[in-house]
This record gives C-alpha cells, structure tokens and sequence, in this order.
C-alpha cells in the first residue's frame, strides 16, 4: 500500500471527476442544441440566431461543468429565454421581421418576451433564495436565448429585449435585496 | 443455531444486502469469532463519529462542484478505502488496484449519483466492495483461488457459490458479534419466524441491530 504514489492517484482521480462533469454537461445541454436547430430554421436571419445560439451554447455548458450557482442558473434560464424567442420567432413567421423595417410586431413581441423572462427569473430566484451569481448567470442565458429571435431586427431587439427583461425583474429584485439586507 | 442462520443468511443474502447496504463481496478469514455475546452485552450501536458527519458535508459541496474540498475528501476516503480492499481481498496489489479504480469511480460518480440525503462512506464503500468483487472474479478466472472453497452451496455456479459463500461466512461473523436480541430481531424481520415482540418494538429493535450490525462490519472489515 505504501508503493501507491497518493499525488498521482489524486491526480488521476482529479480528471476523472472533471471529465464526469464535462460530459454530464456536454448531456445537459444536448436537448438545447435542439432549441438552437429548431430556431435556425424559422428565423429569417440565421447568422445571429447561430452565433447567439453557439453562445449560449458554449456558456452553457461551461456553466454546468463549474457547478454550484451557475450549474443551477442554468436550466431557469434557458426555459425563462423561451418566452421571448418563441414571441420574436411567431412574430418574424406571421410579419418578417428585419432589420430598419417591418418592426411593429417583432419590437412588442421581444419587450413582452423580455418582461415574462424577467419575472420568471426574479421569481425563481427569490423562491430559491440564491445569491448574486444565480441572478447575473440565469439572466445571462435568458437574454442570450432570447436574443436568438430578438435579434432578427438587429441591435435594436436585443436591447428592446434586455429593456423588457430589466423592468420584469425588476420588482423581483428589488425584493430580493431587501430580503438580503433585513437579513 | 450458527449453522441455520448461515444456511439463512446464504439464502436470503439480497436482504441483507439491503439491510447492509450492498457490501456484495468479502473475504475469509474474517475478524473475531462467531461467539455469541450476552443477552445484555451486544454490540454498542455505532454513532455517526465526527469525521463521517465532515465527509458527508463535504461530498456534497464536491458532487455540487465546490473544488476547494477535493483535497478533504480524497484523504477522509483513501485510508478506509484502502484498509476495507485489503481486508476483502487479502492482497496488497490486487488491494491496491482495487482500491484506486474505487477513488476514480466515486470521484467520477459524486456529481451525478451521490445521493445527498443519505451517508457519504457506506455508498462509498459499496463502489469500493463492487471492484473488490471485480478483482475477486477476475482472480477466480486466472484460477488463483483454491477450488476447495467453491461449490459449498449445492446447484450454485463455482463462482457464484464462492462468492456466497464468502458472504455468509462475512455476515455470520458479524452476527456473531452481537446480542441474543439483536439476533433474534434481525431473523424475525428478515424471514417472518416468530419475534418476542412485535409492532413499533420490533420496528426500533430492528434499526438499532441494524445499526449494529452495520457498526460490526465496520470494525470486523477495517472501516474505522
């Protein structure tokens, strides 16, 4: 027993349990590339919805292999997007949203989108009672996911959206750090 | 009465995996022997001692993804888990071997498969006790056990029926380790024979033989 080299047996132990986490991320966010293919399809500017979709994508999965308040963002985050990218994707099949033009359904889908993900959020993390790093990596992912279909007018519905998002949680969060200070 | 409770134990050895929490392989020889203690002696149920209460916060801030306690967990588990190999397979490479491929599996599972409500050691033990069976079978094949041990219980495979056999030698020991109650509770839970007591008696008198049950397996297979 005393042969056995302990560093090296931690060593190897070590990467055994970062290799588990990464592919029980690379798992978890497999059902989510299936969100991003479905949105190629329907959106009317694939080459942002695939950079926003890669995006998230990526930071997804980085997240779930780091764990703790960023694994558990995650998935409220990514179902919280979907509100506003199934709003921006029905409004840009029922009108053709573009960029400079035609934006009289797509920039109402994308704030009332926003606003539903906001509160989803500021919900799901008062319920939780999670810290700082549960709002900014669930917020993340939902404005990331919702830019997916946002951002088929450009710039303009990404920020529509952050806007919308920024006054649904607002409440919640105004909530929340109270709760934080009275405690 | 030894005799019948192995004849028992061998074949009702699922229950009391259950009851032991899936220790599926040990080796011969086990610790002291089959002696009855007194009706009033027994074995003391074994408290959870303070460093199991620390590995059970700990595995969970680890299979939760908190890096900062790999190092902690590592050394509360490679000693017990090194002592418990080499106290099934009674060889120190095959131990060795054994016993790493058990600190990579629980490393590898504790995100996933850790269940957070139950102790840390006992599931890491179980991992540890399943390689040591995979050691154990592969030794068998390479035929370096002696073929007198097997086929102790009739119509069972040569494989097979060493490793039950090892498993009733194991649990008859530990049983052996405690009071003429505790016994008695323990029979009547698992093979419905009359008990002196029933209902919420029989109930607590069954968690605490448990318990010491569980606590005579610690001791008689190195884990303290």
């Amino acid at each position: 027993m005393d042969s056995i080299d302990r560093s090296q047996s931690m060593r190897r132990v070590r990467i055994r349990y970062e290799l588990a986490r990464l592919r029980r991320a690379l798992l978890a966010v497999a059902p989510f590339v299936l969100v991003v293919a479905v949105a190629l399809r329907l959106t009317h500017r694939p080459s942002s919805t695939l950079w926003f979709g890669g995006l998230t994508v990526a930071i997804s999965t980085a997240m779930l292999w780091y764990g703790r308040d960023w694994q558990r963002a995650v998935l409220p985050g990514a179902v919280a997007g979907l509100f506003p990218l199934a709003l921006s994707l029905f409004a840009n099949g029922v009108h053709g949203c573009g960029a400079g033009s035609c934006s009289s359904l797509c920039v109402p889908a994308c704030s009332l989108g926003g606003i539903v993900a906001g509160v989803a959020i500021a919900g799901v993390a008062n319920r939780r009672r999670a810290g700082v790093w549960f709002w900014l990596s669930a917020s993340g992912i939902a404005l990331l996911t919702g830019s997916m279909g946002c951002a088929c007018i450009g710039s303009t519905g990404v920020v529509v959206l952050a806007v919308g998002f920024a006054a649904g949680a607002m409440p919640g969060l105004v909530r929340w750090a109270f709760g934080r200070r009275a405690t | 009465m030894t005799r019948a409770l192995a004849n028992l134990v061998a074949q009702n050895a699922e229950q009391l995996d259950t009851g032991l929490r899936r220790v599926p392989f040990v080796g011969e020889g086990t610790g002291p022997g089959a002696h009855a203690r007194s009706s009033t002696g027994g074995v003391r149920a074994d408290a959870a001692p303070r460093p199991q209460a620390e590995l059970d916060a700990l595995m969970e801030r680890l299979a939760d993804g908190d890096r900062s306690v790999f190092a902690r967990v590592f050394e509360l588990l490679w000693a017990p888990i090194q002592r418990f190999c080499l106290s099934l397979l009674r060889n120190e490479a095959d131990a060795a071997d054994a016993a790493q491929e058990a600190m990579q599996k629980i490393f590898e599972r504790a995100p996933a498969d850790y269940d957070r409500k139950r102790a840390a050691m006992p599931w890491a033990m179980a991992i540890a006790g399943w390689e040591c069976r995979t050691i154990a079978r592969r030794r068998f094949r390479r035929r370096e056990v002696d073929d007198s041990a097997a086929g102790e219980l009739p119509g069972a495979d040569a494989e097979e029926a060493l490793v039950q056999s090892n498993l009733t030698r194991a649990a008859v020991a530990a049983l052996g380790e405690l009071s003429d109650t505790d016994r008695e509770t323990l029979v009547a839970t698992f093979w419905d024979e009359a008990a002196s007591a029933s209902g919420a008696t029989l109930r607590k008198r069954r968690e605490r033989a448990l318990d010491r049950l569980r606590g005579a397996f610690r001791r008689l297979y190195g884990l303290d």
